[in-house]
């Protein structure tokens, strides 16, 4: 069994935000697994003509917003991916602006320099982009692979050749579609594997009926081995009496597209990872309505090749209502399914991992469940028409969106936010640690390892909020110790005095703030019973580390931005003998 | 230029305005690249920017000075005027332009007294004038009231089988027009496409509801989609209250 961490993926600066941050993406630097990007729905903070990109440099524990993004405030889709070697990040957007699909590169992702455009195209829709490294010739080149559906309803997929070449970086277009049938659905997705094979998958609809949006459809596989670079290319798979290359991995399914369920939208979902150790073995999930026409269920299935595509097996199934499968295989051959089941009226992500293929039951963790109807959606799509999920070595890494309310009910697995919130109130504040803020949709990061993660300094997991800390419980051993008297329940609960008297302290003083007037009640805690009310010399110097204790945490909380000082309240430090010395 | 033009100039290009003190060179607030025009400031005061960024006064955060403009020396107190750069613990942004605190000192004493913030009124006025930039792109400006609305038939590309999560979902409504500003269209009814669509990429086109009255800034469509109606809306600002004609009067005369 491995450990899973989540994280609030909105940094403390933006507590006050309220967007609609869904259909998230991931990248994770294979060289160096700290280094993370993420992308969402979310606009620019200030506006402009650049979107932002969430940036990680300690592993997912804390995020900041970069506006690198051109095309406008915030993007129409957006995927990203690292090269393997060299730290190069690429991205596949639809520009707010134009609606056109560019392919977009960086050297350096925390750099504030928006991302070079490779490549650009109209009418594309919902690019995914997967990248990676190959040597050649002594020489590490960057194979960037883009699925998107063209203009002419085809799946399409797209490679750079070079890391640092000037645009469109040796880009080849491969169209995938021409089968029998009306139209190719939205998603395109690619696995590609270090020994040159490249897997493209994509959902061709073979007959739309009623008022378009019904349809059947077939899930067809393509390969090529041999990264894609040639005329020819992803022609490695065949059937018999099909006019294009790739394999039916599924046929005869039903959709209905842009079907609502819990307040998002339904039709186009799509996953294909291949095994790092074994690039015959590739695993393929998406989503139907066996139900047909008169059903209300969107199951998820997930499929298992083992001879490079060829055959495919049903090897899991999950029903009847989830969306966005994302699939990885780790190094060591453990299997990842996430995605967002809507039963109970709520939206649950799950963290499926499996070694035997789903033969036996998978180690399965419950990343988040909140209820589908909080808060109410602004647009399509709600938490998005995909989720993501990488491995890099024996970690998963993964994003997904959903209702931020800090409820660590709504968190089986723990959590940790950076936006300030209140998990016992269950209540989301603003910048000023005081002014509530309404939930919202927001991305989460999470990161499975069989270690357990280093802790963070805000996360807090179910059992610790549970469970005073140590040191708070070996304080209250000690004053129960040293006073007899005292029982357990009486050392756990404030006294009365001690309300009584800051209430009193409170109104004495009316410009404290409500994060100072907050503040204390931990530290009651910790005093313990009488500590106010039994005098003496002992209590007051209990009282001064108390007061020490609260500045201490208030100056914490200035830094993090969930406490402030007022500028007329700003202390006066004097003048440095340096300004001293300009001011004369 | 006054005092109040050069406001306004870069209220046009900043989304974000602080009064604020340098306190150090060459440092930062957060994890951003530093160099000797990185500077920590210490936000005195909000005064124009989204609602996120309002809660800044009385922080530090880091202001990456324009190249362009000598750097203000430590305890320096002025009218910054910036667009965001990053956001994590702290903030980032990057100078757009600066103005001595003089300069705003008067706008801000007459906002306190209206008790509305600093540049409210210039930011009105930009709206105002935003707006009026808009309609002067329009083909059409009328006041009317909707009729009647119904999917758009379809017709040439848009009767093409496909699918797409970003399609538009046309409609038409029909507006009985009974003041045409301006224009080549008549007043009585005017059939006007609209992407009826929630996805991202339309939630900000106005979708007429039945009986809603307004001003409309109305734009010939496009290719194919000109044979199912003469008029579209494509912008957010497309659908205005009837009082903003008034602005429209003033600012065209």
């Amino acid at each position: 069994m491995g450990f899973v961490r989540v994280v609030n993926m909105i940094p403390a600066s933006l507590s006050g935000e309220t967007n609609q941050d869904s259909e998230p993406n991931l990248a994770v630097n294979p060289e160096r697994p700290t280094d993370i990007v993420g992308t969402a729905f979310t606009p620019a903070p200030a506006g402009g003509a650049l979107a932002p990109i969430y940036v990680s440099t300690d592993g997912g524990q804390t995020w900041t917003l970069r506006n690198v993004v051109p095309g406008g405030s915030s993007t129409g889709d957006i995927t990203v991916g690292f090269s393997t070697t060299g730290g190069v990040l690429y991205a596949g957007i639809l520009r707010q602006n134009t609606a056109r699909m560019q392919v977009l590169r960086t050297p350096t992702f925390t750099a504030n320099t928006p991302m070079t455009v490779l490549l650009d195209r109209s009418q594309e829709d919902q690019p995914w982009l997967v990248a990676g490294s190959v040597v050649v010739n002594g020489r590490s080149v960057d194979r960037v692979y883009v699925g998107s559906r063209d203009a002419q309803s085809r799946p399409f997929v797209g490679a750079v050749a070079a890391a640092t070449a000037a645009a469109p970086a040796g880009f080849r277009e491969t169209p995938l579609g021409l089968r029998r049938g009306p139209f190719s659905l939205p998603p395109t997705r690619m696995a590609i594997h270090p020994d040159g094979t490249v897997y493209a998958a994509f959902m061709h609809c073979t007959r739309a009926f009623g008022d378009g949006n019904n349809m059947e459809f077939e899930v067809v596989v393509r390969r090529d081995d041999s990264w894609g670079d040639n005329v020819n290319a992803f022609a490695a798979l065949a059937e018999p009496g099909q006019i294009t290359p790739g394999v039916r991995a599924s046929a005869a399914n039903f959709a209905r597209f842009n079907d609502t369920i819990g307040q998002e939208r339904v039709g186009a979902d799509l996953a294909i990872a291949v095994d790092p150790n074994d690039s015959s073995t590739v695993y393929l999930a998406f989503c139907d309505r066996s139900g047909g026409v008169s059903g209300t269920d969107w199951r998820l299935s997930v499929l298992l090749s083992n001879d490079r595509g060829n055959r495919w097996s049903v090897v899991h199934d999950i029903g009847p209502t989830a969306k966005n499968p994302a699939l990885a295989v780790s190094a060591e051959g453990r299997v990842g399914l996430a995605y967002q089941e809507f039963t109970g009226g709520r939206w649950v992500t799950r963290l499926e991992l499996t070694r035997d293929a789903w033969a036996t039951a998978p180690e399965t963790k419950v990343l988040h469940q909140a209820p589908a109807n909080v808060p109410a959606r602004s647009f399509f799509p709600y938490i998005g028409d995909y989720i993501r999920l990488l491995a890099v070595g024996n970690d998963f890494y993964g994003v997904f969106s959903g209702n931020n309310t800090p409820d660590l009910a709504n968190f089986p697995n723990g959590v940790s936010y950076q936006r300030s919130a209140n998990f016992v109130t269950r209540v989301l504040l603003n910048v000023d640690g005081i002014t509530p803020v309404t939930p919202s949709i927001d991305p989460f990061f999470f990161h499975w390892s069989r270690v357990k993660p280093r802790e963070t300094k805000q996360g807090i997991t179910k059992d610790e909020a549970d469970t005073p800390p140590k040191s708070i419980k070996s304080e209250i051993k000690e004053l129960v110790e040293s006073k007899p008297g005292v029982t357990k329940a009486e050392a756990d609960t404030p006294p009365k005095s001690v309300k009584a008297e800051i209430k009193e302290v409170v109104e004495s003083k009316p410009g404290l703030t409500k994060a100072e007037l907050d503040l204390p009640r931990k530290h009651e805690f910790e005093h313990g019973p009488k500590g106010l009310g039994s005098g003496g010399l002992d209590a007051f110097t209990s009282l001064l580390l108390k007061l020490n204790q609260r500045l201490g945490v208030l100056e914490e909380q200035v830094v993090q931005g969930q406490a402030f000082i007022r500028p007329t309240e700003r202390p006066d430090v004097g003048t440095l003998p340096d300004q001293a010395d300009e001011e004369q | 230029m006054s005092d109040d033009d050069a406001i306004i100039d870069l209220l046009r290009q900043a989304p974000f305005s602080f009064v604020g003190t340098i306190e150090q060179l060459g440092g930062a607030t957060m994890d951003v690249p530093v160099d000797d025009r990185t500077a920590v400031v210490y936000v005195d005061r909000v005064l124009h920017g989204p609602d996120v960024m309002r809660g800044l006064g009385g922080q530090r955060i880091t202001l990456q000075l324009a190249a362009d403009v000598d750097p203000p020396a430590i305890g320096t107190t002025a009218t910054f005027f910036a667009h965001g750069l990053a956001f994590g613990e702290s903030v980032a942004v990057a100078e757009v332009g600066r103005l001595p605190l003089e300069a705003v000192e008067p706008r801000m004493r007459l906002a306190a007294g209206a008790r509305e913030p600093a540049f409210a009124a210039f930011e009105r006025r930009l709206a105002t004038t935003n707006l009026c930039e808009h309609a002067d792109q329009a083909d059409a400006v009328v006041l009317g009231r909707v009729v009647k609305l119904e999917k758009a038939p379809a017709t040439g590309a848009m009767a093409e089988s496909s699918i797409s999560e970003h399609d538009p979902d046309w409609w038409v409504a029909t507006l009985l027009v009974h003041h045409v500003e301006r224009g080549d269209v008549e007043p009585g009814e005017v059939l006007v496409l609209y992407a009826n669509s929630l996805d991202v990429r339309w939630r900000d086109v106005p979708k007429p509801k039945a009986s809603q009255s307004g001003l409309w800034l109305l734009h010939r469509p496009d290719g194919e989609l000109a044979y199912v109606a003469p008029f579209e809306l494509c912008h957010a600002e497309d659908r205005q209250p009837v009082q903003s004609l008034d602005a429209m009067r003033q600012y065209w005369s």
